[in-house]
Order: structure tokens, then C-alpha cells, then sequence
């Protein structure tokens, strides 16, 4: 056998077995790889479970708003009723104590 | 049918069909015309190895790529590169003893190093990517 082909083989064959040994690196790196992606699924799952949660929030948060101000309008109504009651209030007791004072007997009158 | 994250990635494939083609083509050309590598580099090739061997090893390393990349299995594809890297280092080994000969220049050398470096680095990487999956969840469509 010529010198030559056994050269050849001989690279061949490291060629082989250095082929082997990235592709153990490959597939190392593989099963690396879908550890992080399993890893990666989850916190994917978390992250559309908080977007969900977030979402309810908004909603409750968007209500919780509009009671807000539709208790602010209300308040604003109550304290304009109040006013007007106790404008009338505060009138009469003017008006009562006004005739009470009129209607008090001079004084060295009998 | 195999689940979306165990399947090969389209980037491995293309490699896989290129290197199957570059094969494929080459051994094709030696069977079919056998007579067209008669250059002087080739002749002393032929010494070191016989032509049928390099023709059989080519068109068997092409076929083999081409079904790891058809049925997208990683281990096939992992042992059809180290062959294709194997015979690639073989060639740029023979051409590397046809040049100390001064039959040829060291051109069909560095090329054939190179085509093995790329298969080896390509062997060395995954080549099923889970993350493709949830890249495609996350970017817009049409992206990709």
C-alpha cells in the first residue's frame, strides 16, 4: 500500500474522530439549549398568567374610576342640595328670631 | 409528526442540502464522466486512492445528508457532517501531498480544509433549535 493513501486515511480517520468529538460538543449544547427553553416555556407561561392578571386589573381599575367619579358627581349633588337646606334653614331662623324680637314687649310697656 | 421544538432548524437544513448538493454533484460528475478528472493532480489522486473510492464516498456522504436533512434528524445529520468533514480532510490531505509533489497548487487545499472546518463548526452547534418556537410566539407575523 502506497505511503500516501495510509497518510490519507490516517487524516480521514482523525477527521472522524475529531467529528465526533464536536459533535458531542453539539449535542451537549442541544440538550443545554432545551433546558433554557424549558426554563424559558415557563417563565413564558408566568409572563402570559401576569398579562392576564395585569388585564383584570385595568378592568377593575377602569370601574373602580367611574364609581369614583360618579360618587364625586353624587357628592357634588348632596352638598349643593345641603347648601340650599340649610340657606333655608339659616332664613327661617333670621326670620324667627327677627318677628321674635319684634313682637318682644318694649320695655316699661305692659 | 414530530414536535415543533424537536424539529431541525431551517438554518441546519439549508447547510445539510447544500452539503448533500456539493456531494452529490461531485460524485455525480465522477460516475457519470469519470474521464473529465484526468489533470495531472488528479492522476496523482488517483494513486493515493482509486477513483471509485472517492466517487462512492461522495455520492454516499450526498445521500446521507440529504435524508438527515429530509427526515430532520439530528443524529443522522450529526454523522453524515463528520463524514463529509472526514472525506473533505481526505481530499485536502491528498491535494496537500499532490502540492509537495508540485502537481497542484495549494488552492483545492485550503478549500477543502475549510468546506471541513465548516462542517465540523456546524456539528459542533445544535442543530434543533427549542427557541425557534418561542421566537416565532413572540415575534409578528410575517417576520419570519
Amino acid at each position: 500500500m502506497d505511503v500516501s493513501a495510509v497518510i490519507v486515511a490516517v487524516i480521514g480517520l482523525l477527521g472522524i474522530l475529531g467529528g465526533q468529538a464536536v459533535s458531542r460538543i453539539g449535542q451537549r449544547a442541544e440538550l443545554r439549549q432545551k433546558e433554557l427553553a424549558e426554563k424559558a416555556a415557563e417563565e413564558h407561561v408566568r409572563f402570559e398568567e401576569l398579562r392576564s392578571l395585569l388585564a383584570e386589573y385595568r378592568v377593575e381599575h377602569a370601574e373602580a374610576v367611574t364609581e369614583r367619579l360618579s360618587l364625586q358627581e353624587e357628592n357634588r349633588k348632596l352638598r349643593s342640595d345641603l347648601a340650599a337646606v340649610v340657606m333655608v334653614v339659616r332664613d327661617e331662623a333670621f326670620r324667627t328670631a327677627a318677628q321674635a324680637e319684634w313682637d318682644l314687649p318694649e320695655r316699661g310697656e305692659p | 409528526m414530530v414536535p415543533t421544538e424537536l424539529r431541525m432548524t431551517w438554518r441546519a437544513r439549508a447547510y445539510l442540502v447544500v452539503a448533500s448538493l456539493r456531494h452529490l454533484i461531485l460524485g455525480g460528475f465522477m460516475l457519470v464522466d469519470p474521464g473529465s478528472f484526468s489533470g495531472p493532480a488528479f492522476l496523482r489522486l488517483w494513486t493515493i486512492a482509486p477513483q471509485a473510492f472517492w466517487t462512492f464516498a461522495l455520492l454516499l456522504g450526498g445521500l446521507h445528508l440529504a435524508v438527515a436533512a429530509s427526515l430532520r434528524s439530528a443524529g443522522h445529520a450529526r454523522t453524515a457532517l463528520v463524514i463529509s468533514a472526514a472525506v473533505n480532510l481526505m481530499w485536502a490531505g491528498a491535494f496537500g501531498l499532490v502540492v509537495l509533489d508540485g502537481a497542484a497548487s495549494v488552492m483545492a487545499v485550503v478549500l477543502f480544509t475549510a468546506l471541513a472546518a465548516k462542517d465540523l463548526i456546524v456539528c459542533a452547534q445544535p442543530l434543533r433549535s427549542p427557541f425557534e418556537r418561542l421566537e416565532s410566539l413572540y415575534e409578528p407575523s410575517g417576520t419570519r
